[in-house]
C-alpha cells in the first residue's frame, strides 16, 4: 500500500470504524483527555443545558464553586426557582457570548447597563437575570442592591475558579438600543415590556462572537492569570427565533457559528478546550434519540451519555446524578405562540 | 464610564447620540460629576430632569449612585432624565450623606449650578425639573430658587443640614469641612434651604411628605412655619400623604414618579397645572402589600420568601 497521511491513524479518525460499527453508546476516544481534574474549581455557566453539566461535577464530587449558596431558610424545593444551586453564582442563564463579556466588564467595576430594572404586575426585576427572583422585588433600588451583592459575588468566582466551564446557547439576543446592553430575554418574556424604540434584535455573527469571547478571556485571566475555559455548544434547538428565517434554519446557523468560533478558540488558545456534547446529542448518528418528544429538551439517558464522555476526558468515573428541574428562560417563549 | 468635558457631554446629550455607556465623568472646573443618562428623548427641547440622590449606604450601595432608576418605567414621562452624583462621596468610603453642600476645597453648588446651567443652554429644554428625595431634596431646592422658571419636586427633603442625624451632619463635616468647629458657619454653603424659600421667589416646589416620617417635625414643619402669610407660598405645592406598607422616612417611587411626569406634562409650570396633569396619571397601587394591579396573584408563599432572600442578601452585604 502507497504511503498516505492517514496510513496509521487510529480507528477514531475513521467514520467507519468510529462511528458506523458503534453503537453511540459505545463510542470510545470522543473527546481527547482535557488537563483537568476533580480537585480543580469549577465554576460554570451558560444556557440551559449546562446547569446539568454543574448537577453532574457536583454529584461526581467535584469542587464546583458556589458563591451565592442557598441560605438555610430557603427550603431546597424552592431553591432552584430563585435560582439558587444552578450555577456557581445566580446569574441564571447566560446564552450568548457578549452576555457573559458583559456581565465581566461589570463585575469589575468596567461597565454600567443603561436599564436593569423591568417590572412587571407591580413588582420589579432585574432585566440581566430576570429567572432568579420569580416573583421579583419591591422596589427597583432593592434590585439595584442586589445586583450590587451579585455582581461581587461573580468577580469572586473569576477571581478563585480553576476552570470556567462556559456552554454557548445562543447567537440570537434583544439588546438595549442605547448602550447594547444584551437581556438573556426580551423585554416582555418574563418581565418589562417590549417597546421597539428601546430594544433591538440582533444575531450575532462569527466575528462578533470570536471577539467577544477573546475579549472575556483576556478580561478572566487579567484577574485570574491561572484560569482554564472549557467551552461546549448546547444541543438545544432554539425555542423561537426572531430572525425570520424558520426556526429550524436559525437553529442550524446559530449552533454552527458558536460551534466554528469554539472550535477556532481552543485550537488557538492552550487553556481553552472545546468539549463536544453538541455532537454526541445533535449528529445524526445518535438518529433523535437523545431528544424528549418534543425533539428540543435532552432527555437523561442523552445528559448521561455526555457526562460520560466528560468524566472519561477527566480519566474519572461518573455516576448518574438525579435530574433537577431545569430552569431555562427560553422556554417563556412558547407561550407566544399562538398555536 | 466614560470622562468628558462638559462641553461635549452637554453637545452629547443635545445631539441624541451618546457614549458607549450611560454613565459619564464629567468635568466641571476641576471637579468630577458622575452623571447617569436615565432617558434621552428624540426632541432635545423635551423637558429636562435633573435627580440628586439621597444619603447612600456605603455597604450595600457602590458609589457613585444615581436616582431615579424607577423613572425608566415611567411610560408618559418624555423627557430628558440625568442623575447627577454627589462628588463629595468620594472622599471618605463611609461617609453617607454630603447634600452635594461643598467642602473646603470644593465648591460643589457652584460645580453642580454650572452643570445645570450648561445643559439648559445646550438643550433649551421646555422646563427644568430637579428633584431628589431625603438629603437629595436640599440640592433639589437649593438649585430651583435659582431658576425661576424651574420646578422641584421633592420627596421628604432634608432642607435643614443640621436638623438631620447627628451622626451624619458629624461626619459630612468632619469630612468635608475638617477643623470647622461644630457650631461654625460653613462658607459658601446653604445649611439650611429654607431661607432661600423665606423670600420673594417664583420657582414652583412640589412639594411630597411622607405623613408617618419623623424628620416632618424637624424640616417640613419649620419650613412651612418660616413661609407663613407670605405670597411664595402660593408656587408651593405641599402633600403631606399616608402610603401603606411605606412607615417613616420612605415614599412609594411609583408615586414621585407619576409627579414628575404629571411636571413633564402640565399645560404650564404651576402648582395647579402641574396637579391637574398628574391627576390624568393612573395612580399607582402604592401598597407595599398590595402593589400592582395583579399582586394577589403573586403567590404569598414566594413573595415571603422574596422578602426574606432580599433581606438577607443586604444584611450579608453590610457584613
Amino acid at each position: 500500500m502507497a504511503d498516505s497521511p492517514y496510513k496509521g491513524l487510529p480507528a477514531r479518525a475513521f467514520w467507519r470504524s468510529a462511528v458506523t460499527e458503534r453503537h453511540v453508546n459505545d463510542w470510545t476516544d470522543l473527546v481527547r483527555p482535557l488537563p483537568l481534574g476533580l480537585k480543580d474549581r469549577y465554576a460554570t455557566a451558560g444556557s440551559c443545558f449546562a446547569q446539568h453539566i454543574g448537577r453532574y461535577l457536583r454529584g461526581n464530587g467535584a469542587d464546583v464553586l458556589d458563591l451565592e449558596p442557598r441560605p438555610a431558610f430557603l427550603p431546597q424545593a424552592d431553591a432552584a426557582r430563585f435560582g439558587f444551586g444552578i450555577y456557581s453564582c445566580r446569574y441564571g442563564n447566560i446564552y450568548t457570548a457578549r452576555q457573559l463579556l458583559q456581565l465581566a466588564q461589570e463585575c469589575l467595576g468596567l461597565r454600567a447597563p443603561a436599564e436593569v430594572v423591568w417590572t412587571r404586575e407591580g413588582r420589579h426585576y432585574d432585566a440581566l437575570r430576570p429567572s432568579v427572583d420569580p416573583v421579583g422585588l419591591d422596589t427597583p433600588e432593592e434590585v439595584e442592591a442586589l445586583r450590587a451583592f451579585h455582581l461581587k459575588a461573580v468577580r469572586r468566582m473569576f477571581e478563585s475558579l480553576d476552570v470556567f466551564v462556559f456552554t454557548l446557547g445562543l447567537t440570537e439576543a434583544w439588546v438595549h438600543a442605547d448602550d447594547g446592553t444584551v437581556y438573556p430575554t426580551a423585554a416582555g418574556t418574563i418581565a418589562g415590556s417590549h417597546v421597539a424604540e428601546r430594544y433591538r434584535f440582533v444575531n450575532f455573527r462569527y466575528p462578533e462572537i470570536m471577539a467577544d469571547l477573546k475579549a472575556f478571556w483576556i478580561l478572566l485571566r487579567s484577574i485570574n492569570a491561572k484560569a482554564r475555559m472549557v467551552l461546549t455548544v448546547s444541543p438545544v434547538p432554539l425555542n423561537a427565533t426572531a430572525s425570520q428565517e424558520h426556526v429550524l434554519v436559525a437553529t442550524v446557523r446559530s449552533k454552527s457559528v458558536l460551534r466554528a468560533v469554539a472550535a477556532d478558540l481552543a485550537e488557538d488558545e492552550p487553556d481553552i478546550h472545546y468539549f463536544p456534547s453538541f455532537e454526541i446529542i445533535s449528529t445524526h448518528p445518535s438518529r433523535g434519540m437523545f431528544f424528549n418528544p418534543d425533539l428540543r429538551n435532552v432527555n437523561e439517558m442523552g445528559v448521561s451519555l455526555v457526562m460520560k464522555h466528560f468524566f472519561a476526558a477527566l480519566g474519572a468515573e461518573v455516576a448518574d446524578v438525579v435530574a433537577d428541574d431545569i430552569i431555562c428562560d427560553e422556554a417563556q417563549l412558547d407561550k407566544f405562540n399562538a398555536r | 464610564m466614560t470622562d468628558a468635558s462638559l462641553r461635549d457631554f452637554a453637545a452629547t446629550i443635545a445631539g441624541g447620540s451618546g457614549p458607549a455607556h450611560d454613565v459619564s465623568r464629567v468635568a466641571v472646573d476641576g471637579v468630577w460629576i458622575p452623571v447617569r443618562v436615565l432617558r434621552r428623548p428624540a426632541r432635545s427641547d423635551a423637558p429636562l430632569v435633573v435627580l440628586f440622590h439621597g444619603s447612600v449606604n456605603r455597604s450595600a450601595v457602590p458609589v457613585p449612585a444615581f436616582e431615579g432608576g424607577f423613572l425608566t418605567q415611567a411610560t408618559r414621562l418624555d423627557a430628558t432624565v440625568l442623575s447627577v452624583a454627589d462628588p463629595l462621596l468620594d472622599k471618605a468610603h463611609d461617609l453617607r450623606a454630603a447634600w452635594y453642600a461643598g467642602a473646603h476645597d470644593q465648591d460643589t453648588r457652584g460645580v453642580i449650578r454650572k452643570l445645570i446651567d450648561t445643559l439648559v443652554e445646550a438643550l433649551s429644554p421646555a422646563r427644568l425639573i430637579l428633584a431628589g428625595g431625603s438629603t437629595g431634596g436640599h440640592p433639589a431646592l437649593v438649585h430651583a430658587s435659582e431658576r425661576p422658571e424651574s420646578v422641584a419636586v421633592v420627596v421628604n427633603p432634608i432642607l435643614n443640614i443640621s436638623a438631620y442625624h447627628p451622626d451624619y451632619v458629624k461626619a459630612y463635616r468632619a469630612t468635608c469641612w475638617p477643623g470647622a468647629g461644630d457650631d461654625e458657619p460653613l462658607p459658601g454653603t446653604v445649611e439650611d434651604a429654607t431661607v432661600l424659600y423665606a423670600k420673594p421667589g417664583r420657582n414652583t416646589v412640589i412639594y411630597l411628605q411622607n405623613a408617618r416620617d419623623g424628620h416632618f417635625w424637624h424640616q417640613a414643619v419649620p419650613f412651612l412655619a418660616a413661609l407663613r402669610g407670605m405670597q411664595r407660598l402660593q408656587s408651593i405645592l405641599f402633600l403631606a400623604t399616608h402610603f401603606e406598607g411605606y412607615p417613616g422616612h420612605t415614599f412609594p417611587p411609583q408615586e414621585w414618579a407619576r409627579w414628575i411626569t404629571g411636571a413633564c406634562l402640565a399645560a404650564d409650570g404651576s402648582p395647579a397645572a402641574i396637579a391637574a396633569a398628574t391627576a390624568t396619571l393612573q395612580p399607582v397601587a402604592t401598597s407595599r402589600n398590595d402593589r400592582g394591579t395583579r399582586s394577589a396573584e403573586v403567590p404569598a408563599h414566594d413573595l415571603a420568601l422574596a422578602r426574606r432572600l432580599t433581606t438577607w442578601q443586604l444584611d450579608a452585604s453590610r457584613s
